[in-house]
């Protein structure tokens, strides 16, 4: 239970909470990112994500373009001590959809 | 009982089969504990907290222990120091110092006879005896006949100096030389360990010796026995003792050794000098409270001989601390070797004052178990003996920081722990614990019953090992868990922060689920200052997508708050929650939409309301529902729901948005409908007369979801109507009429608009799309509610204005029919007939006819 103060972003995992429901934007390490419905996280920033579509760009050996593939899945659990950053996808844009 | 299953006060190493491995420690453990009367959990879970001077005895019981062995010691310090022969100390201990302790006992045996050689000689007139021979005596005369000895040594005391002012001194002295020692992390530790060693006898230094008859007086406590843990630690060389503790025990026992040549107290014992140690002991440890202050009475005199420059300063405390065991610091070693038994007499009578019999008996018991296992020991041939002293290392190395905690410390560790596993309140922080709880288990204990015993099995308390104690280890458990709970009640503020205004620090405190807070922001002062202190830049506008999502939050907070105060059954309060939704705020100049409805174009604003709608007050309920109905068209879903909206995209309604108008569907609508199939006819008319008036109802009746609820608001007024018309006034009557005509004539010539395209069965403007195959029952079940509530002049001008549209679908029923898909054909025939039916028509493929009681 939360009390009211803590929701006007008392602390930082306040902002994520704020997403809850929400696509968000997620990058993480291994040259990674995510997108889909945060259903939940929890303090060390594990997160549950809802059709999720995870981008992965890599280097393939002898070109210098970054390329990128991406994997769907319908329900993901991100581990915390993955995530760099999260954000509120319609706030990132539509650039990376 | 320890906490990692060893008692600090056992004395190891008496089973007969010598054989070594971890788990006999179990059972050699549970062999204590069958000897102790404690019980088992007895220190763990705090029974001993009634008994303060019990909780100081640190090692459980030492220091009755060392009390029934008062009389073994030496006496403290009958020396003179400066009768000692340094020179005669250097040369024993230069020898002595660099052997492997593990021969201790035989060389000091040897050594030993080597002193008291070589005191016959420097004083052959007198009897030599060991210290406990003398003591023995001491013992055995009747104190009445000794206490006349007393004054006059007393007098040789200066004044202020007596002995029980010295033990301060000695505790600092040896304080300091233990820290110096480098073994105790700090001066706590130090402390305690230090206590301790004054506490525990050093047995195998005495027991060790004492069959031999020839009692070099054993050197109690600290640089012999570092640990004090009363075990046989000398044997062993790896032991890990510091340096200077190998060349002092040497040296020790030799100026003590002195001690027996007194001529006082010589010549009164000579007769029982033969008496053998053991049955000294053994009459010694017997003995109640009495002996150890008799003993200190005896022993009294001879320190009286000491003159002040004896004592030692504190300078020279702190050169003897400083552990340097070079012979220059050796001389001091008889005076601090004095103080210190001086100091532990001081404690003996303490500890014989909490002391009691059966502890007295357990440690004659004891101590009769080692001597057996020290002759054992001496008997064993050298495989053996390696073997045994390999596992007395081991014990020694196991039990070498056990006894640190006291009973409190115990409790208050264990309710650390418990307090990180439970709450107060369990549906909020366990929900999903609770819930499987509930679907899991048939027969629930009670929830401490439960907790406790599992903390017992998960914390490795053993309860099978003593099955007697296990309902006394449950319940004590269960006192700490309930306990802990009321901690964690009290613990009151939910942010785990304590901070008192003005003061520098904060406390704060972690727990499982609410890990310590780094950062506190204060946020007493925000809102009062937000208004007037933030640059206008940062302000946000209520219609901000943040503002908005927070919003949302404290809407969820407070459900989730009114919800376990009902649970709980208590009053639902719910001005909070009513604030939350900003319904009566209004719309102001600064955003287009009502606050509220704005929320409602959340997907999780939308699944709370239906959380939502129940906990709030009559006159809420109807005001939010009010606020909905009067903005209607401005609600997300209605406003993107139109399919006029998406000309471009055939008249097809977006993907994500028709998933939104289905969760608005089974969420709000469902809330509003269940709750309007109860409200009273005047309320009805009242929110239909409101979303006509205030709406485009074209516009909404282009939508799903604006056509359901008036579809829905219509039947319920018609329902009521023509059931209970008798309790109608006619002023609601014509107020319907009213309410009625007005709607109808805004859809009036455009009636066909209710149909999109893609539902159209009129070939001119029927569209195919992704919709086309959808239910398009809806729209019929309007048309009927429509007409139900209509004159037959509006029947025929629904039906002259949907006249395509009928005659289409028939059309299209038909076609299915002959391509064979009866059951689509039939659906659309029944959906054309709940229209037809109210008008007493009936439709199939081919024809339209009268509705007739079939």
């Amino acid at each position: 239970m939360v009390d009211e103060k803590s929701v006007s972003a008392s602390e930082p995992l306040d902002l994520i909470r704020l997403c809850l429901d929400e696509q968000i934007f997620v990058k993480l390490r291994g040259n990674r990112e995510m997108t889909g419905k945060l259903h939940a996280y929890d303090s060390h920033c594990n997160i549950v994500l809802g059709d999720a579509t995870e981008t992965i760009y890599y280097l393939e050996s002898g070109s210098e373009d970054v390329k990128s593939r991406k994997e769907k899945s319908e329900l993901v659990f991100v581990r915390g001590d993955s995530v760099m950053s999260i954000a509120d996808a319609s706030n990132i844009g539509k650039t990376n959809a | 009982m320890s906490f990692f299953g060893f008692d600090p006060s056992g004395q190891p190493g008496h089973r007969k089969d010598g054989k070594l491995d971890l788990d006999s420690f179990q059972n050699f453990d549970d062999e204590m504990h069958s000897e102790e009367e404690d019980a088992l959990n007895d220190e763990t879970f705090g029974a001993a907290a009634d008994n303060l001077s019990k909780d100081f005895d640190f090692s459980s019981g030492s220091g009755s222990k060392l009390s029934s062995k008062g009389g073994l010691k030496p006496a403290p310090a009958p020396i003179q120091p400066n009768a000692i022969s340094y020179a005669q100390a250097a040369n024993t201990t230069g020898n002595d110092s660099l052997r492997p302790m593990e021969s201790l006992w035989n060389d000091q045996q040897q050594n030993s006879e080597v002193q008291s050689a070589q005191s016959q000689e420097t004083e052959p007139e007198k009897k030599v005896f060991s210290l406990e021979e003398i003591e023995a005596k001491m013992r055995a005369q009747p104190p009445p006949s000794q206490l006349p000895q007393l004054p006059p040594p007393q007098q040789q005391f200066s004044p202020g100096m007596n002995p029980f002012m010295l033990p301060p001194q000695a505790q600092q002295q040896l304080l300091a030389s233990a820290i110096a020692s480098g073994r105790y992390p700090d001066m706590q530790t130090a402390a305690r360990a230090v206590t301790q060693m004054l506490m525990a006898p050093p047995p195998m230094s005495q027991q060790g010796m004492m069959p031999q008859g020839m009692m070099p007086p054993p050197f109690m406590g600290y640089p012999v026995q570092p640990m004090g843990m009363g075990l046989p630690q000398q044997g062993l060389p790896q032991q890990g003792l510091p340096q200077q503790g190998l060349p002092q025990q040497g040296q020790i026992p030799q100026p003590i050794q002195q001690a027996p040549i007194q001529p006082e107290n010589g010549e009164t014992q000579r007769a029982q000098q033969h008496q053998s140690p053991l049955q000294t002991q053994e009459e010694q440890a017997a003995p109640a409270p009495e002996a150890p202050s008799v003993a200190q009475v005896q022993v009294s005199p001879p320190e009286e001989r000491l003159d002040l420059n004896s004592f030692p300063t504190i300078e020279a405390a702190s050169q003897t601390k400083s552990a340097d065991s070079s012979s220059a610091s050796s001389p001091r070693q008889p005076q601090q070797s004095h103080q210190l038994q001086q100091h532990q007499q001081g404690f003996h009578q303490q500890g014989y004052r909490g002391g009691n019999n059966y502890r007295g008996h357990h440690f004659y018991n004891q101590q009769q178990r080692q001597y057996q296992q020290r002759q054992q020991v001496e008997n064993l041939n050298p495989e053996e003996r390696s073997k045994y002293l390999a596992r007395q290392e081991k014990v020694g190395k196991i039990t070498r920081a056990s006894g640190f905690m006291n009973p409190r410390d115990k409790d208050f560790i264990t309710r650390i722990q418990l307090s990180q596993i439970v709450t107060d309140d369990p549906y909020n922080e366990d929900f999903y614990c609770q819930v499987y709880k509930v679907l899991n288990s048939s027969v629930e204990e009670n929830s401490m019953n439960y907790l406790a015993k599992k903390y017992l099995e998960q914390s490795g308390h053993r309860l099978g090992g003593r099955s007697k104690r296990a309902d006394i280890a449950l319940q004590r458990m269960q006192q700490q868990v309930s306990k802990a709970v009321s901690v964690a009640k009290e613990r009151g503020e939910r942010s785990g922060v304590l901070s008192k205004e003005g003061a520098l620090g904060k406390v704060s405190f972690g727990t499982g689920k609410r890990p310590r807070q780094l950062l506190v922001v204060n946020a007493e002062n925000k809102e009062n200052d937000e208004n007037d202190l933030l640059p206008k830049e940062y302000k946000m506008y209520r219609s901000s997508r943040s503002v908005q999502l927070s919003s949302i939050e404290s809407v969820y907070s407070e459900v989730l708050k009114l919800e376990s105060r009902e649970r709980e059954n208590e009053g639902i309060d719910d001005s909070e929650l009513w604030k939350s939704l900003q319904v009566s705020d209004g719309a102001t100049a600064e955003d287009t939409v009502d606050p509220f409805v704005a929320l409602l174009s959340f997907d999780k604003m939308m699944k709370v309301f239906t959380r939502v709608f129940p906990l709030l007050s009559a006159e809420h309920k109807i005001a939010t529902i009010e606020r909905i109905f009067s903005d209607l068209q401005k609600v997300d879903v209605v406003l993107k729901g139109s399919y006029k909206n998406y000309p471009q995209q055939n008249y097809e309604i977006p993907k994500d948005v028709r998933s939104r108008i289905e969760l608005f569907q089974i969420t709000v609508l469902k809330t509003l409908v269940l709750y309007l199939s109860d409200a009273p006819f005047a309320l009805v008319l009242h929110l239909l007369d409101s979303i006509v008036k205030k709406n485009n109802v074209l516009f909404l009746c282009t939508t799903k979801i604006g056509l359901s609820l008036i579809t829905v608001l219509i039947s319920r007024l018609e329902l009521i109507k023509q059931e209970f018309s008798k309790n109608l006034s006619a002023q609601d009557l014509s107020q319907w009429q009213q309410t009625y005509d007005s709607l109808f004539q805004c859809l009036e010539g455009r009636l066909v608009t209710v149909i999109p395209p893609y539902f159209s069965k009129d070939e001119q403007k029927s569209v195919k799309n992704g919709d086309s195959e959808g239910d398009d029952s809806y729209i019929w079940q309007f048309l009927a509610s429509l007409s139900l509530a209509g004159l037959l002049d509006h029947q025929r001008i629904i039906v002259d204005e949907v006249r395509d549209e009928i005659f289409g679908a028939m059309a299209a029923a038909k076609k299915l029919k002959t391509e064979g898909n009866v059951e689509r054909a039939e659906k659309y025939l029944n959906n054309l007939n709940l229209f037809l039916n109210v008008m007493g028509l009936k439709a199939n493929e081919d024809d339209i006819t009268e509705l007739s009681d079939e």
